[in-house]
Parts: C-alpha cells; sequence; structure tokens
C-alpha cells in the first residue's frame, strides 16, 4: 500500500493536467503551485523515487547481513542446505527478471518517442516476466513445503529429506523464505503498479512530454531485479 | 523544454546490456559449479556486483542522470556495507583476545528444539544429561577458572574446601546472595540469564554441575 | 494573489480543512497536537514510574506493572514524542519558509506521513489497551521479546509502521532541501536549522528501513519461530541487538540534530550577531549523521559481543565529541560580545547548552570500555540519556516552539510566566536526573522495581531517589505551566508582530505575522546569509528593525 501511495504522491508533484501539448510552458498553469518549473517537479520527483530505492536497499541489507552472519558461523550447513534449491528454477527466474527489466527500460524509450502502443506492449510483456516469476516459485515453495521444508517451526524434512535435518539448516530456510518471500512481495507490489501504470497509458495520460510515472515505476522495477541479481548466486548456487 | 534534455537511451544500447546481463548469468552458474576454493564466492558476488551497476547505469539511466541521484545511491550501499561489515566484526571475531565465548549464542543446540510446537517455547534439556564437565565448560569457564587463575569471576579452585555443597548450589541458583569481595554482582546472574541456563539446566543436571565444582 | 488578512490560518475552516490539508504549515500543527497529546501519555508513565521509585518497597504498583509503566514511557517517549516531534513540528512549518519554498516538494506524502504515524501511534496505543502491556522496555532484546506477552506483535507493527512516517519526512526534507530553494538562496546561506533538518534527514532514510527489516524478522520470530534472534531456537540474541542499535544509535541523532539546529538559530538571534563558526556548525552536524552510524556497538559493551568489536567501538565514540565540541564552542563563542538578549527562548537556548554538555560528556564517560562495564546498566545510564534526550532534544523543542510561537499562531506568550516556567525546568530537571548521576555510579540498577535490599549498603538512595522523584514533580508543574500560558495564549495573548525578535532569516523578515496560505507573495530572492545582521537593516529598509517592545 505504501508502494502505491508513494508512488502516486511522487507523480503527483509532477501532474500536468491533461491537455498533453508537446511544449508545455512553464506559465501555462499547469504546474503545482509550490513548483517553479516543470523541470524542477521532474528532479524532485526523480530524487524523491531514488531515496526510497535508498531506504529499499538498507531494508533487504538487513536479510543480507542476517545471511552472512549465519553463513560465516555455518558454511557447511549452508552449503548442503542450499543444495535443496533447484538452480535451475533460480536461474530461470534470474532470466526472466532480467527481460522484464529490458522490457521496462525498452518502454521508457517508446514513450519517450510517444510511441504508445509499443510502451503497452513492452509493459504487458513486463506484467507476462513478473507473472512467470511469481509461478516458478510458487511452484519451489510448494515443492519445498511438501517435503516439510518450511520456515521456523514447522521445519521438518521428510520424504526423503531427513538428511537434511541438522542444526541451523532451518536458519538457511528461514532466511531463505524471508528474503525470497519479501522479495516476492515486492513483485507483487510491482505487478499491481504496472498495470495502473498501463492502463494510464491506454488513456492517454503520459507523453514524450509527461513520462515521470512509467519511469519512477521503471526504477523500482529495476530495484526489485538488483535485488534477485544478487539473492540468487547467494542462495543457489555458492 | 520539459523533457527535452532527457537522454533517450537506443534500443541497440539497451539490447547490449540485455545480451551481456544474460551472458553473466551462465558465466555466473558455470563459474559456480566449478571447485575454485576460497574463489567462488568473491567471484559470485564480484558477478552479481557487476551486474547491478550495469542496471544501475544503464536501464536505471543513472550514468545519464543527475550525479546527486549517483551520490544517493553510493550513500545507501555505503550504510549497506557499513552495517555488514561491522556486524561481522563482531560475529566473526567473538572470542578473539580469548575474553568471550567464542561462536555465537547459545553454543549448543539440539535441532530437537525446532520441531517443538510453538507455545511456550521451553527448551527441553538435550538428552542425555551433560556432564558437571560439560555444564562447567559451556556456562562457567568463561568466568571461573579451576586453576587458579583471575578471571571475571572468582576461581574455582579449592572451592570444596571453602564452601558446603548447599552454599554452591545457592551460588549458583542465586548467583547474588553471597558475593565474594572484589567481584561484581548481577554479572553472573544476567550473564546466565543470556544464555538460557536455568531456562534449559534439569535438576539432575544441577547436581552433576556442583558436584564437579565441589571437587575442586 | 491573496486577500489582505487573510492567511493559513483562516483560509478555509472546518475540521476536514485541516485533516485534509496538505499545507506543510498546518501538518506541523497536526503533529504539534498529537505530539503534544503522547508526550502527556510519556509523561504520566513517567510519573508513575518516579512515584513508585519515592520510597523503598513497593509504593504504588507491584513489579510487572513497574515493568510495563517503564516500558511504555520509553515507547512511547522515543517513537511517538522525540523522534517526530523536532522534524514533524518545527520542520514542517518552519524548514519551507526558510528556504523561501512554498510547500515542502511532496506535500501530499507530508500528510500521508502524518496519517501513518498516527495509524502506527494508535496501533501501539491499543495493542497496549486490548491485549497486553508488554514490558520488554523500549529496546525489545531477544528473548524477552520473543517469549513474552504477545501484544510484542502489535507493538513492533507499530514501530514498523511509524517508521515509514519517520522515513518519508526526511525523504521528503532532503528532497525539498535540494530542489526547492529559492533563487539566491544557496547552500552557505541556509539557515543553520535546515542544515540540521537536513542531516537528520539523511539519517531518517538511511537508518530507519533497518529498524524495518528488524521489526519484521522479530514479527516473524513470534509468528513462526524462525530462530533468528531467539537463543532457544538457535538464533544470536546479540544479533537481534546490532539490528536493533543500528537504527536506534542513529535515531539518536535524529532526535538530538534537529535541537541542535534550533539552538544555532536562537543564538544568533538572540546574540544579535553572525554565528560564529557558521560552515563548522554545519557541516558537524553532516558529521554527526555519518559517525553516529559507526559507534552502535557502545550499547553492547556487556552483551557479549566480540572484545575486538568492543574496543573499535569504543574508539570511534570519542569521535563523536569532536564535531559536538565543535558546535558547543562555536555556540558559546556566538555569545562572545553580542548583545544577548535573556528572551524566553534564549534561556531554553542557554539551558540546552548547560545540561547537553552534561549529557554529552557522561556520554564519553560511558563510551570508555572499562569505565562502562561498572556503569552499564545503572541509573548512571538513565540520566546520561535524559540529559541528552530531555536536556537536549526536548529542551531545544522547547526553545524553538518559544521562538516560532509567535508565527505560528500570531500571538505573543506572557514572557514573565515564561521565564518563571523556565527555572522550575531547570532546577526540576537537574534535581530528578543529577541525583541519578550520583546513584548511578554507587550501582543503582536501570529497571529495578524497588531497591530495599540495597539500602544496607547504601542507605543514602532513599533520600536520593526521594529527591529525584521531587524533581520530577517539580519538572512536571513547570512543563504544565508552559501549556497553561501558551493555552492563555492562544485566547487572549497580544497579536505579534511579523518579526517580534529581530531575526533575519526568511521567515521573520518575509512573511506576515501569520503566513499567508502559501507563504509568500512572490518567492523571495535572497542576497545575504541567514545571519546576516550587519545586511539586513540595509536591504530590508529597517523592516527588520525590532517591532514590538516584547
Amino acid at each position: 500500500m505504501t508502494f502505491t501511495w508513494l508512488m502516486t504522491s511522487l507523480a503527483d508533484a509532477t501532474q500536468y493536467r491533461a491537455q498533453p501539448s508537446p511544449r508545455m510552458s512553464e506559465s501555462s498553469g499547469t504546474l503545482k503551485h509550490y513548483f517553479v518549473s516543470s523541470e524542477q517537479q521532474f528532479d524532485a520527483a526523480k530524487m524523491g523515487m531514488w531515496l526510497f530505492l535508498v531506504t529499499e536497499v538498507l531494508l533487504f541489507s538487513g536479510m543480507f547481513v542476517a545471511y552472512a552472519v549465519y553463513r560465516a558461523w555455518y558454511p557447511e550447513v549452508f552449503a548442503l542446505s542450499s543444495e535443496l534449491l533447484d538452480w535451475r528454477l533460480g536461474g530461470l527466474n534470474t532470466l526472466v527478471l532480467l527481460a522484464s527489466s529490458f522490457t521496462v527500460a525498452l518502454s521508457i524509450h517508446f514513450i519517450q518517442k510517444n510511441e504508445k502502443e509499443k510502451t503497452v506492449v513492452l509493459l504487458l510483456l513486463t506484467l507476462l516476466c513478473a507473472a512467470a516469476f511469481m509461478v516458478v516459485k510458487y511452484f519451489e515453495y510448494t515443492g519445498k513445503w511438501s517435503h516439510g521444508i518450511f520456515p521456523g517451526a514447522g521445519f521438518a524434512p521428510h520424504d526423503g529429506y531427513e538428511a537434511y535435518n541438522i542444526a541451523y539448516a532451518p536458519q538457511f530456510f528461514s532466511i531463505y523464505f524471508v528474503m525470497t518471500g519479501i522479495h516476492g512481495v515486492h513483485v507483487l507490489v510491482g505487478m499491481g503498479i504496472f498495470v495502473w501504470i498501463v492502463s494510464r497509458v491506454v488513456r492517454g495520460h503520459f507523453s514524450a512530454a509527461y513520462y515521470t510515472p512509467v519511469e519512477l515505476a521503471g526504477l523500482y522495477w529495476h530495484l526489485v531485479d538488483i535485488i534477485w541479481i544478487f539473492l540468487f548466486p547467494l542462495l543457489y548456487l555458492i | 523544454m520539459a523533457h527535452g534534455s532527457h537522454h533517450i537511451i537506443p534500443v541497440r544500447t539497451l539490447s547490449i546490456v540485455f545480451g551481456a546481463l544474460v551472458a553473466l548469468t551462465f558465466i555466473t552458474v558455470i563459474t559456480s559449479r566449478l571447485d575454485l576454493g576460497p574463489l567462488n564466492v568473491p567471484l559470485a558476488l564480484a558477478i552479481a556486483g557487476f551486474k547491478a551497476i550495469v542496471v544501475a547505469a544503464v536501464f536505471m539511466a543513472l550514468k545519464y542522470d543527475n550525479p546527486v541521484n549517483m551520490v544517493v545511491v553510493s550513500l545507501g550501499v555505503t550504510f549497506a556495507v557499513i552495517f555488514m561489515a561491522i556486524t561481522l566484526s563482531d560475529t566473526a571475531l567473538r572470542g578473539a583476545l580469548g575474553i568471550l565465548p567464542s561462536g555465537h549464542i547459545p553454543f549448543e543446540v539440539e535441532t530437537a528444539a525446532h520441531s517443538e510446537p510453538a507455545e511456550e517455547a521451553v527448551p527441553v534439556a538435550p538428552s542425555p544429561p551433560r556432564t558437571g564437565q560439560e555444564l562447567y565448560d559451556t556456562y562457567c569457564g568463561t568466568c571461573h577458572s579451576l586453576d587458579g587463575t583471575v578471571l571475571p569471576g572468582p576461581t574455582f579452585q579449592g572451592l570444596g574446601s571453602l564452601r558446603t555443597r548447599e552454599e554452591i548450589m545457592q551460588s549458583v541458583l542465586d548467583p547474588d546472595t553471597i558475593l565474594v569481595e572484589g567481584f561484581p554482582g548481577l554479572l553472573m546472574l544476567s550473564m546466565l540469564n543470556a544464555l538460557n541456563f536455568y531456562t534449559s539446566t534439569s535438576d539432575e543436571e544441577l547436581e552433576a554441575l556442583v558436584t564437579f565444582i565441589q571437587a575442586q | 494573489m491573496s486577500a489582505p488578512g487573510q492567511n493559513y490560518l483562516n483560509a478555509s475552516t472546518g475540521l476536514r480543512s485541516w485533516l485534509l490539508t496538505t499545507d506543510h504549515k498546518r501538518i506541523g500543527i497536526l503533529y504539534a497536537v498529537a505530539v503534544t497529546t503522547f508526550f502527556l501519555l510519556g509523561g504520566i508513565f513517567a510519573l508513575l514510574v518516579r512515584t513508585e521509585l519515592a520510597a523503598p518497597g513497593e509504593t504504588i504498583m507491584g513489579p510487572d506493572t513497574y515493568n510495563q509503566a517503564f516500558t511504555l514511557h520509553g515507547v512511547v517517549m522515543v517513537f511517538l514524542v522525540i523522534i517526530p516531534a523536532i522534524p514533524g513540528i518545527l520542520g514542517n512549518f518552519v524548514l519551507p519558509i526558510q528556504i523561501g519554498a512554498k510547500d515542502v516538494a511532496f506535500p501530499r506524502l507530508n500528510l500521508f506521513s502524518w496519517y501513518i504515524f498516527i495509524i502506527g501511534a494508535l496501533l501501539a496505543l491499543s495493542g497496549w489497551l486490548v491485549i497486553g502491556q508488554v514490558d520488554t522496555g523500549w529496546t525489545f532484546y531477544t528473548p524477552y521479546s520473543s517469549d513474552g506477552s504477545t501484544s510484542v506483535l502489535w507493538l513492533t507493527t507499530a514501530v514498523f509502521i511509524a517508521g515509514f512516517a519517520s522515513i518519508l519526512t526526511g525523504l521528503n526534507f532532503i528532497v525539498t532541501v535540494h530542489k526547492m530553494r529559492a533563487p539566491g538562496m544557496t547552500w552557505n546561506r541556509l539557515p543553520l536549522f535546515v542544515w540540521a533538518i537536513y542531516a537528520t534527514a539523511i539519517v531518517q532514510v538511511l537508518a530507519t528501513p533497518v529498524i524495518g527489516i528488524t521489526m519484521v524478522l522479530l514479527f516473524l520470530e513470534r509468528l513462526m519461530q524462525i530462530g533468528i534472534f531467539d537463543p532457544a531456537l538457535g538464533g544470536d540474541p546479540v544479533l537481534f541487538q546490532h539490528f536493533f542499535w543500528f537504527y536506534s544509535h542513529p535515531a539518536v541523532y535524529i532526535m538530538i540534530l534537529p535541537a541542535m539546529g534550533i539552538i544555532s538559530d536562537l543564538m544568533g538571534t538572540f546574540s544579535r550577531q553572525q554565528v560564529s563558526g557558521y560552515t563548522f556548525i554545519a557541516l558537524s552536524s553532516v558529521a554527526i549523521a555519518f559517525l553516529g552510524f559507526l559507534v552502535w556497538g557502545h550499547h553492547m559493551f556487556v552483551a557479549g559481543q566480540s572484545a575486538i568489536s568492543s574496543i573499535i567501538f569504543s574508539m570511534l565514540t570519542f569521535l563523536i565529541g569532536i564535531p559536538t565540541g565543535i558546535k558547543v564552542f562555536n555556540w558559546v563563542a556566538t555569545m562572545y560580545k553580542g548583545s544577548v538578549s535573556l528572551k524566553t527562548p534564549m534561556l531554553y537556548a542557554l539551558m540546552f547548552l548547560f545540561l547537553f554538555t552534561i549529557g554529552g560528556l557522561t556520554g564519553i564517560m560511558v563510551g570508555v570500555l572499562a569505565v562502562d562495564v561498572h556503569l552499564h546498566d545503572t541509573y548512571f545510564i538513565v540520566a546520561h540519556f535524559h540529559y541528552v534526550m530531555m536536556g537536549g532534544a526536548l529542551i531545544g523543542l522547547i526553545g524553538g516552539l518559544h521562538y516560532w510561537w509567535p508565527k505560528i499562531t500570531g500571538r505573543l506568550y506572557n514572557e514573565t510566566l515564561g521565564r518563571i516556567a523556565a527555572v522550575l525546568v531547570f532546577i526540576g530537571f537537574n534535581l530528578t536526573f543529577f541525583t541519578q548521576f550520583i546513584m548511578g555510579s554507587r550501582g543503582m540498577p536501570r529497571r529495578y522495581h524497588d531497591y530495599a535490599g540495597l539500602l544496607e549498603q547504601y542507605p543514602e538512595f532513599t533520600a536520593l531517589n526521594l529527591a529525584s522523584t521531587a524533581g520530577s514533580y517539580i519538572l512536571a508543574l513547570g512543563l504544565f505551566m508552559i501549556l497553561f500560558y501558551a493555552l492563555l495564549s492562544l485566547i487572549r495573548g497580544r497579536k505579534a508582530p511579523a518579526n517580534p525578535w529581530g531575526a533575519v532569516t526568511l521567515e521573520w523578515t518575509h512573511t506576515d505575522s501569520i503566513p499567508e496560505l502559501h507563504n509568500f507573495e512572490k518567492v523571495p530572492l535572497v542576497t545575504r546569509g541567514p545571519y546576516d545582521f550587519h545586511l539586513a537593516d540595509d536591504v530590508f529598509g529597517g523592516r527588520d528593525a525590532v517591532q514590538g517592545t516584547t
């Protein structure tokens, strides 16, 4: 909820009233009264978004610290436990997210050129990738649960996973579920944002003259991608 | 001049970056299958870091952006690194200088504790019961020596002839009733509480511990 | 643009116009109302705690109730009062005007921040009323928090939500300072209050997300026993303390830095001369913000963290003394050869200087590794952080509220009552907390419900505790007096001139007695620094001359 609010609030700072004239003059009265120029509005919104992304980095840093601390204490446990995570599925998800980042970057390219149909198609592709990511995640999670690999108290490996019932394996899987879970929540939020953005592009709210919300949503999405870029090797590979 | 100055990144550049990111993903998978000894982790992190920088620079257009945003990002990353580095300087170095126990607290945990039902997690004493020596090593040895060495607490050497069994038991259960001059109160109680001594030790084990101490 | 006589207070009326306002000035007042309410609540619990300790043995409550009382006092005062107070009230009201902006960069986000702050606060308090009380202390240390009362879940959720308010406020201020400055308002013409709020905002943005994830992990620890922090499950309680203090130590600077900014402005205005070492004071705020992130482990010297870390943290802690010292010496130098006028705000500025110096220097003492082993968890620590938090942050806030009161309300308060209250606060505060230094140095442990068992060795504890409790009543009397004459001023205070203090920052020189809806008729062009008293008369043709005779 916070994210959508932030998006609307930041976007609000840069909102013009409809008439999408490409050369919006600064005296046309469409500027928020507390800004001097539209350039100032745009810069402010973007800097606000970057600051928000920094808070996301710090939020995730806590989980990375927990991972590093326990990994440094129990490297063997972490090495053994990570065998249970399928690197093929993780790798597939990495590629899916990279592709979605690519489509978002392209969509901004085309909105800057006022080619709105392409923008819409690319954003829909992004949504598709995000959905694919969540589907893969769903099969990974349910696969673990069916063997009794739960975070925390429910941890009771069975059906061939008994060998992984060792001390501190619960810590590894707790960290795994918390990190990927919170990341997954961010993916879902991103999907919500893109649905909103697509609907606004379709309704003609954005153009080469004004596309700030698209750009801010893109920044958010790339950060979600970057976090996964780190999660993948740390949890699945090494 | 609304957005006239904004850089439009060519499709070609974006495609090259995407290609590079995919290639790097394959490289990181392949290198992780090789046994590079201690180099596996730094290599994987270096590749991930490079990928992240590329995404930030091109996809997020940081390269073309107002430099202040670059400063913002760098600050965030710097403080995340500080958080991690300083925390690890504690957890990885606990036990250095021989003053405090190493490893993490508590020092011995049975996985069985995890399958316990959630309500009122009173940790069950691990079976079989630990011996007096084991308990001493886990809970007492940090502060009380057996050979007369002065540590944060008084030595146990010769304690059997100074104190009765009841007095020793009382000192274990309620450390602040008898204080040896020159040693702080409260410390032992808080340490033992922090180590879950009172909740994880059975009566049988307590007796074994007192017997062990008395024998010194 | 606006009709004559129209200002932000009468531009629109009705409850709705307040609850849906995006005007930074009105949001500042919303914060003022909320924070004052929570301050009263936290204060009542402080008085209950002190009353219990007035005499040995059980006085008015049992040990469990006592634990809950000091926990509630701590949580309310830290998360709902001191952290949001100065940025929320004065930062919102003053900062945009001081930099010549018509509003903050994201006004809707600003209102949204207030609402999440209120939601967090209500959640904390309803958890306390409905589910049961938390007795972990405001630090939520595991395993107390992972085993104890279930309302910990509510409280961690509340802190998580309130944290977002802090993050978004900080984000808003950083962007505002970067992007919204009036023409000519260069970085070295920013008032020092703006510099301080800016440095604070950096800390808010960088540190608060970590308390967010800490609360999430603690929540999951309670809910699913994930075993990261709970020692019974193989978790590490000291790791929790790292997480907690990575936020909560910088949070100390979230509390004190804005107060330092207020003091800088007060020193300049009431000494009527250029603030000495402007650049140094400005940059020392930023330096404190950064160094503040490197010292959190000094809260954990006896918690079982590695000896090497403790030594490093102890050394880094001393570094904080350098930028802090720079500020204190420059404030003193500002008064030197100035025409100091001892108006009520200045009395609080001087009080801050005195109390904060004691708080800061005892901070260096407890930062010494060996000394801390003796003083840890005693009343010495309690006294130390009250000298900084109350004697520093809250006294700074009260001084700032007196200073900007005429601008916020358009009314003057009774100067005589103001001075009497200031004296009462000063006496009450020192009586309350200096006695605690003495008790703490002799080993009176904090968070204890009773000290009867210590009297054989330290019979003086009875008298010292009684004196401390008496002091807290005097302090409360002084604070209630402030509330009284503030309300009196609202009802029948004299109308304030636009610039009653003869200050030269924009909020005094370029706005009406009560600022208009969008602050300025036209965006000001800034041609001098914030404390250039010698230039001000020339530039503004005497508009800066002292108006009124207060």
